[in-house]
């Protein structure tokens, strides 16, 4: 009687102790489900704020803004190899939520991945010569930029000094610019990253000279500059160890410092070159929109001598030529377009005919 | 039996809590629900007004003056030859205006109205919001303004 009595105690207390551990489990399940709907939810408000955000941005040129964001690494991707007609597969999310927002069509300059809760925004109107895009820039705003130029190579100088006033000209840019032989002197402040801008080439085939500071955090990056503030080239890095040297496999050409100032901001050279894809394929719709209304404009002043020879099949060649150069890439060809286009716009505004563009 | 009676009356309580937690969780999931679907309204009235912005400031309508933007103001020529190349083009702007229908209405001293974009995919649409944002409508050609609206229609 006595066995039988202690074998119920013992099996009430393992009912119990099961009965508790479901309901434990379950409780604890109900509780990690709802955290990561929180958590989705906090990711995917943050991002719609961040859309709002470049909307905005992209509306009113020139704006500059740090805007608060969740401190889960945001990750911006695109891959070049996708652009078509409709734009290229781009887009930036919070890593590991699966919420993204597509950029397909968006031409933005970024690093790879950002860990911070503020982000910096920026954008700058890509006038060649007509109003194509405003490029958005990202950043985290702990990012140091360094510009350094050479007193030996012509224009590098000005092109430092020039890229240096339109990244001042945003109150939230750390930038400093100094010559070569300073540049091994910037020391890590405890930064984010250290970005080197060089504008020349550092002795052939040599690596760049950097504080030991920076070598040993790593946290820093460099790219190469050759040209001017219209056209030029850039090339990415190559890491040697812990160094880095220009990598000619990674060099693009560039037009307008909007597009030079895209390369400062973006951390790898594919993801530069598939937001560049997508600026030129918009420069050629805008280009095509402006051939048709030239179009438009001749045939509206046919027969009147002043206005009708602007509008002519000579300015539609100019626009053609524009194409071809930005199709082919050749910057030099596309900037001898864009000047005459310039030339012809300015011309016009003599004889009281419409504006070219 | 004494046992059985109490092993009986503690699953009647197990049962009774569950079910209660059953309701609990079933009234809370609706009212989730509920508020979600509100949620999505909202969320679609803020892509409305951001569809609006992005076809205002398109380069391809705006009037510029050597090359920069004049907000607020539409280049009539642009509009004409915008609605001829945007076919072209269409991916981009599906992209931009997905599900978009945008026209530009000329209201003072002369009445018009061009459809510049559709791109309305949708037969039975869950969602329809538009948006009126008035603008100048320049005529580079007469030097005139008139006053106008762009109606950004957007479906879902």
């Amino acid at each position: 009687m006595k066995g039988s009595k202690g074998m119920e105690v013992q099996f009430n207390w393992i009912f119990i102790l099961i009965a508790g551990a479901v309901i434990l489990a379950f409780f604890l399940g109900l509780y990690s489900k709802y955290k990561a709907a929180k958590d989705l939810e906090i990711a995917d408000s943050a991002l719609s704020d961040i859309r709002a955000t470049l909307t905005s941005a992209q509306s009113s040129t020139d704006t500059a803004k740090i805007i608060d964001i969740p401190e889960v690494p945001l990750q911006f991707k695109c891959f070049s190899n996708t652009c078509g007609e409709s734009g290229c597969t781009s887009f930036f999310e919070f890593k590991g939520t699966g919420i993204r927002q597509d950029t397909e069509v968006d031409i933005v300059f970024a690093p790879d991945e950002i860990e911070s809760n503020k982000l910096l925004t920026w954008t700058l109107s890509w006038e060649e010569p007509f109003k194509v895009a405003d490029f958005l820039y990202l950043s985290n705003p702990k990012v140091r930029y360094v510009l350094v130029y050479s007193d030996d190579v012509t224009g590098s100088k000005e092109l430092a000094l020039k890229i240096n006033k339109t990244l001042a000209d945003n109150k939230f840019i750390n930038v400093l610019v100094v010559d070569k032989a300073r540049a091994k002197f910037v020391k890590d402040e405890n930064d984010y990253l250290v970005k080197f801008v060089f504008f020349f080439e550092p002795v052939s085939g040599s690596t760049v000279l950097i504080h030991q500071t920076l070598i040993n955090k790593e946290n820093w990056d460099v790219i190469f500059v050759y040209g001017d503030e219209h056209k030029g080239y850039i090339r990415f890095s190559l890491s040697e160890g812990k160094m880095k040297s220009p990598d000619p496999l990674k060099e693009y050409p560039y037009l307008g410092t909007p597009m030079l100032v895209g390369a400062i901001f973006a951390e790898s050279a594919d993801f530069y070159a598939c937001n560049l894809e997508k600026a030129y394929r918009r420069h050629i719709m805008v280009n095509e929109l402006y051939s048709k209304r030239s179009e438009l404009l001749y045939n509206e002043f046919a027969g009147d001598l002043e206005c009708e020879y602007f509008f002519d099949a000579n300015l539609k060649g100019h626009f053609d030529d524009l194409k071809a150069g930005i199709t082919a890439r050749d910057m030099t060809r596309a900037k001898a377009s864009i000047d005459k286009l310039s030339d012809i716009n300015s011309k016009v505004l003599f004889k009281d005919c419409p504006r070219v563009y | 039996m004494k046992a059985q009676m109490k092993m009986a009356e503690t699953i009647i309580v197990m049962l009774i809590f569950l079910v209660l937690l059953a309701f609990g969780i079933i009234f809370y999931t609706q009212f989730q629900s509920t508020i979600n679907k509100g949620k999505g309204g909202e969320r679609f009235g803020m892509f409305t007004v951001q569809v609006a912005q992005r076809v205002e400031s398109l380069p391809e309508i705006q009037c510029t003056i050597e090359g920069t933007a004049d907000y607020d103001c539409v280049d009539v020529y642009k509009l004409m030859a915008f609605a001829q190349t945007s076919e072209v083009s269409r991916g981009i702007y599906d992209k931009i205006m997905p599900n978009t229908r945008v026209s530009a209405i000329s209201t003072y001293p002369e009445t018009g109205r061009w459809l510049l974009y559709e791109n309305v995919q949708t037969n039975k649409p869950e969602r329809f919001r538009n948006f009126t944002l008035p603008v100048a409508l320049f005529d580079p050609v007469k030097e005139t303004y008139s006053m106008g609206i762009l109606l950004v229609e957007v479906y879902q």
